[in-house]
């Protein structure tokens, strides 16, 4: 480590005051990179706040989705379906998932448990039971993100009648 | 694959904030200082092991971390300017009994902490005692006292 030893004084001494200013000034870009990382953070850029949350509806389909628009790689992520009565048919009602959104995410639990999950074309239809005909309600899926990057999905009654979404996955 | 990389992302990103968070956030040892060390480790422990709990997977980010450490110092070896960013350079900040107050501002270091220094390496009493004081890049303060004539 002998390189670039002056001397000040009596004293043999590596010192470079202009790089420690550099040194100085980089630190405190630093420092405001960090104050707003934390910032956006707080503000939900990374996941769970205020700029995450958002809500999807389409006036023809009796369904709206509450998801988030931010996650992170393997972190518990929500999304809420609200049905309204107009979903349902001969006392069940059916919620249609994506394979693309399904292929990526690993289902903890659906909140009213599904009494019967049938394989469809590109996705997966669970099916629940009502207590009174022609009602509407709330179903929650919590999940965890497998993949990172962006996470695009569609929810709805059936295939043709869906929402899509599209959620950023942080590694 | 992905241990490395989660094990190789890590070690940067501290080496990155510890720059930036300046030398004597590593050297104060207040105990709040002490918490944040222990926490700290902590905190990296998820993102660096993950949801795996295989010895293969421990194994190989031991090896990463290690192996970009081997590499770092052969970096700085070749380098001087890659070593005086990445560990940074000393700097005189006591001369001759005067305390240089622009630099230990910038730096934050203030003159209580050159004097316990002082006491703690060479049981001086006063400031005028010391010829130099240096700031390392450690963030520890070394005193260098006036020679007894």
């Amino acid at each position: 480590m002998a390189s670039g030893l002056k001397r000040i004084g009596d004293v043999e001494i590596n010192q470079d005051l202009d790089f420690q200013r550099r040194c100085w000034t980089v630190q405190r870009i630093g420092w405001i990179v960090m104050a707003v990382l934390v910032l956006s953070a707080l503000l939900g850029v990374f996941g769970r706040g205020l700029f995450s949350h958002a809500v999807v509806r389409d006036p023809s389909i009796p369904l709206s989705v509450e998801y988030e628009r931010f996650g992170r790689y393997q972190s518990p992520l929500t999304l809420s379906l609200h049905l309204n009565p107009g979903a349902s048919r001969d006392g069940k009602v059916g919620l249609w998932f994506s394979q693309d959104f399904l292929r990526d995410v690993q289902i903890q639990s659906i909140v009213p448990q599904p009494d019967r999950a049938e394989l469809s074309q590109n996705g997966t239809i669970y099916l629940f039971g009502l207590a009174q005909p022609n009602q509407g309600g709330d179903v929650v899926v919590h999940f965890e993100a497998q993949a990172i990057g962006a996470l695009s999905g569609k929810v709805g009654l059936t295939e043709s009648r869906s929402i899509a979404f599209t959620q950023w996955i942080y590694p | 694959m992905d241990a490395v990389l989660r094990a190789l992302v890590v070690y940067l990103f501290l080496m990155i904030v510890f720059r930036i968070a300046g030398r004597r956030t590593l050297m104060e040892m207040t105990s709040f200082d002490f918490i944040l060390l222990l926490i700290l480790s902590e905190a990296t422990q998820n993102a660096m092991i993950g949801n795996d709990y295989s010895v293969t997977n421990g194994f190989l980010v031991v090896l990463t971390l290690i192996g970009t450490d081997i590499l770092f110092s052969h970096i700085k070896q070749r380098s001087p300017l890659f070593e005086k960013w990445l560990d940074g350079i000393p700097m005189i900040i006591v001369e001759h009994g005067r305390p240089l107050k622009e630099l230990m501002k910038k730096a934050r270091v203030d003159e209580d902490d050159v004097m316990a220094s002082a006491r703690e390496s060479h049981g001086l009493e006063r400031m005028d005692q010391i010829k130099y004081a240096v700031l390392e890049s450690s963030g520890g303060i070394s005193i260098i006292p006036n020679s007894k004539t």
